[in-house]
């Protein structure tokens, strides 16, 4: 009886490392029988794109033709992509603070204050050094391309990471 | 991204959640294989389960910003896809039509079965017929299976959750997971002494 239950015990793991095995090759050799496919997968990224387009706007210094908003998504790119842009950091999350909004819900209102959550490389040997570099190219995007030149930018360095 | 470690969902989370929908479309390749390995052998049903994986995607990106903790990821989308699927049996038992009225694997994809010509089984066609007989054993039998119990199996032997995350995903407790997940493993066994 125990011989029996062991021999099933030994079939029953033997299925599942199988079926495991199986199935993980298949889907790293890009097999389409084991994973979405490449409609449903094109699907769920239009469908994030199309909700990204309609997130909140922000509103901007006015310039001399008048007053404009941007959306929050362009403003966090840019952000992104001033950290992106110092030699090692990768861009985490960056959290705005705004001044009261005056446009209803969907607007708010002028960034005052931006926190940027950076991961630095671990061959970095001066990371206050990198926060101002960081600090430095956040306050200069800001400034250069929406005119935003009071508002504070706060670095965080959250992760150090090897490579 | 520049430099980003490939095991590193963590990163990928927080600019997700910070907009970036690049590292979203990275979160989405990486997880999706897992996502539907989970729906399909919950479900045994491959639109469906593509579905509920479609669904549960998009509903990730649109609550990824209230996800407290970035290294929770995976379970936290395996939760929704979870709930996703169960979602699907309950609506199709209150209907009273089977959601195991199943289209298998390699019918979903004309000419292209599993182990087909892009697999490591390719120029073997034995070997592709038993993992591809192996793997709809083991769907066939988990259609058995209460749901709950199924589910609790799949999340555990197949996408290898620790019982204490398995409880958090489905409402549980832990001891109530080991005992649905014991149950379902009897129950397997026992339907694979039928097989000799």
């Amino acid at each position: 009886m125990h011989d029996s239950d062991d021999a099933a015990t030994q079939r029953y793991l033997e299925l599942i490392r199988s079926v495991h095995d199986e199935w993980t090759s298949l889907e790293e050799q890009g097999d389409h029988s084991v994973q979405l496919s490449a409609t449903a997968l094109s699907t769920i990224k239009e469908s994030v794109r199309a909700d990204v387009r309609h997130g909140a706007q922000v509103q901007m210094p006015p310039t001399a033709a008048g007053p404009y908003t941007l959306s929050e998504l362009a403003l966090r790119t840019l952000v992104r992509r001033a950290v992106d842009s110092v030699p090692g950091v990768i861009a985490l999350r960056t959290t705005v603070e705004h001044e009261p909004g005056e446009n209803g819900l969907r607007t708010r209102g002028t960034p005052a204050r931006i926190r940027c959550r950076i991961s630095a490389p671990a061959t970095s040997s001066d990371l206050l050094q990198l926060a101002d570099d960081v600090r430095a190219a956040v306050t200069s995007a800001c400034r250069d391309q929406v005119g935003l030149d009071s508002t504070v930018v706060d670095i965080h360095i959250e992760d150090i990471h090897e490579h | 991204m520049p430099g980003l470690p490939d095991d590193e969902d963590r990163a990928l989370v927080l600019r997700a959640q910070d907009g970036d929908v690049g590292a979203f479309e990275a979160l989405v390749d990486r997880h999706q294989g897992r996502l539907f390995r989970i729906a399909y052998l919950v479900l045994h049903d491959r639109m469906d389960a593509e579905d509920v994986v479609q669904e549960s995607l998009v509903l990730a990106w649109k609550r990824v910003h209230l996800l407290a903790d970035p290294s929770a990821f995976r379970s936290w989308v395996s939760q929704i896809t979870h709930r996703a699927a169960i979602g699907v049996l309950r609506r199709a038992a209150r209907r009273g039509t089977s959601a195991a009225e199943h289209e298998d694997l390699d019918r979903a994809v004309p000419g292209n079965s599993v182990g087909g010509v892009t697999g490591r089984n390719a120029g073997h066609p034995e070997q592709s017929t038993l993992a591809n007989a192996q793997m709809e054993a083991l769907a066939t039998i988990l259609q058995s299976i209460d749901e709950d119990q199924r589910a609790c199996w799949v999340l555990r032997e197949i996408d290898g959750m620790s019982y204490q995350e398995i409880a958090r995903v489905v409402d549980a407790t832990e001891s109530t997971v080991r005992g649905r997940i014991a149950r379902a493993r009897g129950h397997i066994l026992d339907r694979m002494k039928e097989w000799r």
